[in-house]
Formats: structure tokens, C-alpha cells, sequence
């Protein structure tokens, strides 16, 4: 299956299921347009906008993909992304159980070392910058600018 | 007058210059590092605004978008890498003058051009902005409807790649809005049971996920990126004369003049920016030159284009979202996001409701410009060496202050869970090739689209009105020929692409 034929067939999905969805929505019933009326109208145009997608996908008049190579350069790191992806997720996760300075540490500490060079003597620079950006976040918002950050069930 | 002198006056109250100042500088420095863009530069800033008035907070963020559009000049003259897109085009000649041994004349002739087109951007942002507000307070549903109908058109027929592909993003933006209570009377919809559903997903965290993270994962799946340094440092002789460069600009007023009002009328176009303003008004320069072979080989022409464009650009997107409410590019999504966080209706009421704001950001904008040149000079005195920052280290900052932004809007931790969502469907945008500015636009007027037309539908059940009122026909009617002239563009580059491929496919045989 093709790229864009596969995410289309994902989105019609998406579009079964919400259309299905405001089927269940309750309207008072002497109102002339009620809360599904929109959601159907946009549920509809998206619909049809996939299969125009699918179509210009499966049609055999594609634009020619051009023959030269791909544009010289390292190929796209996606290791990384994901790390970073799975990191990030932890951290957000870990913010409301130990609270916003010890999460920002680990966070800023585990993703700049594992996105990083990944040298040891480069560990105390970086446990440094964690330390600074999660005092100085902490400081400038909780105490002057009065925003609250998370809290865990220890902070 | 009165008024708009009293605000540009009460700038000066030291709170509010520097928090200016301060927007400046993030703003020079954000647009300076190449891979943090102006969106990105306000995002982050966003969080800090929200302690502040109102106008405190909005003379940040236009200190920021103005210091950015500049800002990203710099990377681009010394190290030939854009800082930002929008100084994509100052590359061609500012890199190539650089290597010629003049790098202050090709950040100088940037910066005092961008100074100068943004100072000129200015009198249209304060008239036509007052004047465009005052006849959208006659407009009916009808017509505000078709309005954002046809900024839809717009933005998803500039999509790059595919038209369907930035109509399917803008639709399914409208489809996120409609999840939680409908606007007119409050039923939950679409919500799966969800308590946190029933108020919708908040518009920042979406808009902050994004653009914020969907750009970091991209920089960072460029191998070795994250390692990276920029390599300029204080090895470049900055000094210029300052009254010959301003000559230099003034020597060529077409240019300035052609420029300015490119960066303008693109800024005023929806959700376009000063990506595009800035290749457009290259393009017209290089074309209405009598030498255009010279263009990209260090001549002042290219460098004075495309930076009076991209600061013009500003004051154009300023007047679409002070006079309608709606945003010129992302820049000014955020703004538009900060407006609402303080208790501000945008919208063509906006100016006449808010005047000591509006005006404020008028003065703003205006003193921004001069206070810019004297930022970007201590800058590249004292600070060049900030952005000489590697990605590892930057972007944990920058994600920790993205999740600060989408926190503080509500104090919710459900708030930083919308941006880790929107943050992987935009990465996964990105790679699929669906392009981000529609969708977000579709989030920001979903619900005005919806609240419009069921308004309309019950004040008068007759649908043609829609096309019968002549400002509401006229919207409609340019929705279909941007649609269409969008359909008909694709169509020749594809006929185009098949006869080169045709002709190719003959010479091998």
C-alpha cells in the first residue's frame, strides 16, 4: 500500500468513527441546527478530501519522481528523534509524580546526554546546565512572574 | 493623536522599554541561530509574558517578532545559513559579499534596511489597520463566514507540496475544534467520555506542539546536527560607515519602495510570511534590475530586498490581526493566543474597544525598529558568542520552556500532554508531507467559522444571502478563483514535470 493511500484509509477510519460519534450527541429537540450539524458538515468535507488524496495517489498520471538522486547529505537520524521522542514522554509523565525541579533535572541532563556526544568528560558541563536551567526556570517563574509549575508528590 | 502619542509616551516607562529591549534582544538572539525560528523565539517567550499587563506582555512579543525578522540576517550574511526563513533570500548576496571581505557592509546594509522597511511598513499598520478595523465592524455573520473561508483557500492553496494535502490539514484543524462543548449551547461533542475533552483542546499547546516540537525533532534527525557549532566568532571586522550604507539604500528607491510593499501585501495575506516575502521581493528585484546577472554575487540590491520585505512583512500580518482577529503567520498566532490569555476579544472591536493597546502596539512597533539597530549593534559587539551553542544543549532549554508555556496557560498537566500530542502529529506531518500553517489556522477559526454560519443559518434561513451580500459574495468568489488558480498551477508543474520526463525518457531510448 502506498504512503498517502495508507494514511488516507487511517483518516477515513478517524472519520467513520466521529461521524459515528455524533450520532450519540444529545439535542434539545427545538432547536433548528443542533451540536452534530457542524462536526458532520466538517466530518464530510474531510472525507471527501481523503478520497480525492487516495485517488490522485492510486491514479497512474503521479508526477514523475525525478531521477536524480536524493540531495547529498547524511541520512535522517531517526534514532534519535525517537530517544528524544521516549525522553521527552518520560519527563512528561514524571512531572506530575516527582514534581517540576527534579523532573527538569533528569529531563535536561538524560536528553542532552543522550542527543549529545555522549562523553564522559562532558557529564559535569552537562549536570552543570541542568542544574542552572532548572533553578533559573524555577526562580524566574515560581517567584517573579508568579506561574505555578508542576507539582509532584514530593515537590 | 492624543492618545497615540500619550502610548508611545508611557513606552518609556522603564518597565515596559525593557521588556521591548528584552524582546528585541530574544528576538535578534532567537533569529540568529539557525534552527530556532521567530516562532519559535516567541513561543518561548510566551510563558514570560504571562505575569505581565497586556501591553507589556504584546510590546515583548512585537519586540521579538521585529528583533527576530533582523536577527536572522546575521547567520546569513557571516556563516551563509539563514538564521530564519525569512532571511532565506539575504543568503544569496549577504554570504557572497561576506566572503568578498565586506561582512560588515552586508549585515549593516540588512540591518538598516530592514530598519527602514519596517519603519515605512509602519503608516500603513496605523491607518490601514484603524481603517480596515472600522469597516469590518459592519460586517455580519455572512460575511465574517466567507472571510475566513477565504483565508482558509488561501493558506491551503499555498501549500507547497500538494493542494489536497494542505486542504485535508486545514479541515482536520477545523475538526480539532469541534471536540469539547459546541459553542452555542454548551452539549459535549465528540469527547468519548473524556472529562478533560469537554472544554476542547486549548489552542497554544497545539500551536506550541505544533511548531516547537515538530521543529526540534526535525533538527535533530539531521545526523550529527546536534553536535554541531556554528563557526563564526569575533574573527570579522564589523566596522562600516553607517552614513554610507544609508546612502546605499536610499540610493536605490524603487527597490526599497517595491520591497516594502511586497513584505506588506504578504504580510496582510493570511498565514503566508515573511518566508515567502522575502523570495518574492528577490525575485522582483533580480527581474526589475538592469543587471541581474550580478544578483548572488554580493551586490546591495539582493541584501536590501529581501530585508526591507521580510520587516515590512511584520506591520502587514500586525494589520490582518488587529483589524479581522486573524493571524498574519504563526508570529502572530501566538500574539492573537496572548491577547485571549488576558482577557482580550480579538477582532475588528479590538481597536476600537482596546485603543490604549492597540495603540501601544502601534508605538511599539515603531520604536522597536530604531532600538533594533542599537540591540543588533551591541550585539554583534559583546554577544555574537551566545549563538554559538550547540543543538544538545539548546534544545532540552527549549522543550522545558515549551512545557512551561503549555502548563501556565491553565495550570493543567493535561495541557502539557495536548503539546506532546500535537507535537508528534506535527513531526508526523512533516514527514508525510502535510503542511502545518493550515492546520493551525483551521484550529484558530474553527470555532468563528462555526459560530458564524449556524448565527447566520438562524437569523435568516435563507443560504444565499452568503453569496448575495456583495462583501460576502466578493469573499466567496475569491475563495473559489484562489482555489482554482492554486488547481490550475499545480496542473501546468505537473504537465511540465511529464513532458520534461517524456523528452528525458526519448534521449535515453
Amino acid at each position: 500500500m502506498r504512503r498517502d493511500t495508507g494514511i488516507g484509509v487511517g483518516l477515513l477510519a478517524i472519520c467513520g468513527l466521529l461521524y459515528w460519534q455524533t450520532c450519540l450527541i444529545s439535542a434539545p429537540p427545538f432547536i433548528p441546527i443542533g451540536p452534530a450539524f457542524y462536526p458532520r458538515i466538517v466530518l464530510i468535507l474531510l472525507a471527501g478530501l481523503v478520497v480525492w488524496l487516495i485517488a490522485k495517489d492510486l491514479s497512474p498520471r503521479r508526477r514523475p519522481s525525478p531521477k536524480t538522486p536524493k540531495a547529498a547529505g547524511p541520512a535522517p537520524n531517526y534514532g534519535k528523534v525517537l530517544i528524544a521522542f521516549i525522553v521527552f514522554l518520560g519527563y512528561v509523565a514524571g512531572l506530575g509524580i516527582v514534581g517540576y525541579p527534579i523532573a527538569t533535572f533528569f529531563f535536561v541532563l538524560g536528553l542532552s546526554w543522550s542527543i549529545g556526544p555522549r562523553n564522559v568528560r562532558e557529564l559535569p558541563k552537562l549536570v552543570v546546565i541542568a542544574i542552572v536551567t532548572t533553578a533559573a526556570t524555577y526562580l524566574i517563574f515560581e517567584r517573579y512572574l508568579y506561574v505555578f509549575l508542576p507539582r509532584g508528590l514530593l515537590f | 493623536m492624543e492618545l497615540a502619542l500619550n502610548t508611545f509616551l508611557i513606552l518609556f516607562e522603564p518597565t515596559l522599554f525593557l521588556s521591548l529591549c528584552t524582546g528585541i534582544l530574544a528576538g535578534i538572539v532567537g533569529g540568529a541561530i539557525p534552527g530556532i525560528t521567530i516562532t519559535m523565539t516567541i513561543i518561548l517567550t510566551l510563558p514570560f509574558t504571562f505575569g505581565m499587563p497586556p501591553l507589556q506582555g504584546l510590546a515583548t512579543m512585537i519586540g521579538v517578532y521585529v528583533g527576530g525578522e533582523s536577527g536572522g540576517l546575521i547567520s546569513a550574511c557571516l556563516i551563509g545559513i539563514p538564521g530564519t526563513p525569512s532571511a532565506m533570500a539575504t543568503t544569496f548576496d549577504g554570504f557572497p559579499m561576506t566572503r568578498k571581505g565586506q561582512p560588515g557592509r552586508a549585515v549593516w546594509l540588512g540591518i538598516w534596511a530592514s530598519a527602514i522597511g519596517g519603519l515605512l511598513a509602519a503608516i500603513p499598520l496605523v491607518f490601514g489597520a484603524v481603517q480596515l478595523a472600522f469597516l469590518a465592524v459592519n460586517f455580519g455573520p455572512w460575511e465574517y463566514f466567507s472571510l475566513f473561508i477565504l483565508t482558509l483557500s488561501i493558506v491551503a492553496g499555498l501549500a507547497e507540496q500538494s493542494l489536497v494535502k494542505g486542504l485535508i490539514s486545514a479541515v482536520f484543524g477545523l475538526l480539532v475544534t469541534t471536540i469539547g462543548t459546541d459553542p452555542l449551547m454548551a452539549i459535549p461533542r465528540l469527547t468519548f467520555g473524556w472529562e478533560f475533552l469537554r472544554t476542547g483542546f486549548p489552542f497554544l499547546p497545539i500551536l506550541i506542539g505544533i511548531f516547537g516540537l515538530s521543529q526540534i525533532m526535525s533538527d535533530l534527525e539531521k545526523s550529527g546536527a546536534a553536535q554541531e557549532e556554528l563557526r563564526f566568532g569575533r574573527e570579522f571586522n564589523m566596522k562600516v560607515s553607517h552614513l554610507a550604507i544609508i546612502r546605499e539604500i536610499f540610493a536605490q528607491p524603487v527597490n526599497l519602495i517595491r520591497s516594502t510593499l511586497i513584505g506588506l501585501w504578504i504580510g496582510i495575506l493570511p498565514a503566508v510570511g515573511g518566508s515567502a516575502a522575502n523570495i518574492l521581493a528577490y525575485d522582483q528585484a533580480k527581474k526589475g534590475s538592469k543587471h541581474p546577472e550580478k544578483f548572488g554575487t554580493g551586490i546591495p540590491e539582493g541584501i536590501i530586498a529581501s530585508e526591507a520585505s521580510n520587516n515590512a512583512n511584520v506591520g502587514g500580518s500586525l494589520i490582518t490581526m488587529m483589524a479581522f482577529g486573524i493571524p498574519g503567520d504563526a508570529v502572530t498566532a501566538v500574539m492573537l493566543g496572548a491577547l485571549i490569555i488576558h482577557g482580550i476579544q480579538p477582532g475588528p472591536m479590538f481597536v476600537v474597544t482596546n485603543a490604549p493597546i492597540a495603540y501601544g502596539m502601534f508605538a511599539a512597533y515603531f520604536l522597536a525598529h530604531p532600538l533594533m539597530i542599537v540591540l543588533e549593534w551591541l550585539f554583534l559587539r559583546f554577544a555574537l558568542p551566545v549563538v554559538k551553542l550547540p543543538q544538545y544543549i539548546l534544545a532540552p532549554i527549549i522543550l522545558v520552556l515549551c512545557v512551561i508555556g503549555s502548563f501556565a496557560l491553565n495550570n493543567i498537566i493535561e495541557n502539557v500532554w495536548t503539546f506532546f500530542i500535537f507535537g508528534v502529529l506535527g513531526y508526523a506531518m512533516v514527514k508525510t508531507g502535510f503542511p502545518l500553517a493550515p492546520l493551525i489556522l483551521g484550529v484558530i477559526l474553527g470555532d468563528m467559522i462555526e459560530t458564524n454560519y449556524i448565527r447566520a443559518i438562524m437569523t435568516d434561513s435563507d443560504w444565499t444571502l452568503f453569496f448575495t451580500r456583495p462583501w460576502s459574495g466578493v469573499m466567496l468568489a475569491l475563495s473559489v478563483v484562489s482555489f482554482g488558480y492554486s488547481l490550475w498551477q499545480r496542473h501546468r508543474a505537473e504537465q511540465r514535470a511529464l513532458a520534461a520526463a517524456a523528452t528525458e525518457a526519448d534521449v535515453e531510448f
